[in-house]
């Protein structure tokens, strides 16, 4: 049987150290700070930094949401679900009312606020924000690209064209262009934090985040390298126990 | 050079099959079905409240309170059309009934999002509506026979029918 050349093991035991290293370092860290969370009164911390949520699947740049002043409310619109954002709070505690595609603006008019996306109009109540009614296509003058109001009517820009209703919302006719001075146009505002907040929950726990990072879980094929570092440290014990016994003869 | 095997071509193949199911299907735009039932002369929209008992009879009749607190008709020369929905497993199904004095003219199945259950759109099944009307204990006069593994979308058919008798006779009455 072939031997090995002296210095060649201790060579590839070297390597193996290196390459290991750094895995082995963050292993026994994360799994020292996990053992001691609690005793350093970490154990209920949670991580809610943008990126690693984002990294998570829970971030809200990922999630399409957007939001609308109507009159003295604002409405949140989270991945197909309204909700009453008054007061920086989901009004409904998470109960929305659904609109499929992201709306395009918001108006008060009487006791109705209406939320308009492409093909749709939803009409609520402004107290309670139950559903009065849904427009769609065949009740729309076309694809509503802007949601406005002015006096007591309610303004549409729909397939390249100005459209006005009254506060009944059955009819609509077309509106003159000298109109379109006093329509208050309805813009998108800054979606409130808590209503981010509500979607990303309480953030993820420290400890589910340490023990990811323990078994490598945390980035894809992580739990290969964690593997790998593990039978690193057997190669590592096997060669050092073999490199004594040369040096020992 | 194989790309892909027939093995292949059938996962693909099962794949459309699955996302053609999730779709909706458009059997006639809402807006078609009015302009046929009214000769292209659809008349002005109304407007019948969901509150109070007109809403306490809809929900008995759907066994759920109603999506919306109002619905929208259409009536020219004592006849009513109506665009209504209703989930019939897990998904809405949008029907268009007519009416003509209390006893329906037509009933087509306008939209169909369900992923089973759609021979409920053919006119040999919606055609058994035609001329019913509403009994006294508020069901249908006439007897709706069912299809095999439409049940759900059937049953769904029949609240609209009777959801849209009873309200053509709460704005004819009006």
């Amino acid at each position: 049987m072939r031997r090995l050349r002296p210095g060649a093991l201790f060579r590839w035991h070297r390597y193996a150290g290196a390459l290991a290293s750094v895995f082995l370092i963050l292993v026994a860290l994360t799994g020292v700070a996990v053992n001691h969370l609690d005793d350093v009164g970490l154990g209920d911390t949670r991580v809610t930094w943008s990126p690693l949520m984002s990294w998570y699947g829970l971030g809200v740049g990922a999630v399409p949401m957007t939001a609308f002043r109507a009159g003295d409310q604002v409405f949140a619109w989270v991945d197909g679900t309204l909700y009453d954002a008054t007061g920086g709070e989901s009004g409904k505690g998470g109960a929305g009312v659904r609109l499929a595609h992201r709306p395009v603006g918001a108006v008060a008019v009487g006791r109705l606020v209406a939320m308009a996306s492409p093909h749709e109009i939803v009409l609520l109540t402004r107290e309670g924000g139950d559903v009065v009614e849904r427009l769609r296509d065949e009740d729309l003058p076309g694809r509503i690209v802007r949601l406005g109001a002015g006096g007591n009517q309610v303004f549409v820009q729909a397939s390249g064209r100005l459209y006005k209703t009254d506060p009944s919302f059955l009819n609509w006719t077309a509106a003159a262009r000298s109109e379109s001075g006093t329509i208050r146009w309805s813009a998108a505002i800054a979606v409130p934090e808590a209503v981010k907040g509500q979607w990303r929950g309480e953030g993820l726990p420290l400890e589910r985040v340490l023990l990811d990072l323990h078994s490598g879980r945390l980035w894809g094929g992580g739990a290969w390298m964690s593997d790998l570092s593990a039978l690193a440290i057997v190669f590592l014990v096997v060669s050092g126990l073999l490199n004594w016994r040369q040096r020992n003869r | 050079m194989k790309i892909l095997s027939g093995f292949h071509w059938l996962m693909l193949a099962l794949v459309g099959v699955s996302l053609s199911a999730l779709a909706a299907e458009v059997y006639k735009k809402p807006e078609t079905f009015l302009q046929e039932a009214f000769n292209q002369q659809v008349p002005e929209p109304g407007l019948v409240w969901l509150v109070g008992d007109t809403g306490k009879k809809v929900e008995a009749i759907l066994g759920h309170p109603p999506d919306a607190l109002r619905e929208r008709y259409w009536a020219k020369q004592g006849r009513s059309a109506w665009i209504l929905e209703e989930v019939g497993k897990s998904r809405p199904i949008t029907v268009g009934v007519v009416i003509r004095k209390h006893r329906i003219e037509r009933l087509d199945v306008l939209i169909y999002r369900e992923s089973r259950g759609w021979e409920v759109r053919y006119p040999v099944f919606t055609d058994q509506f035609r001329q019913a009307s509403l009994a006294e204990n508020g069901k249908l006069d006439v007897t709706i026979d069912g299809i095999t593994g439409a049940t759900l979308s059937v049953n769904a058919l029949t609240r609209l029918a009777r959801v849209a008798l009873y309200l053509d006779s709460q704005v004819s009455d009006s």
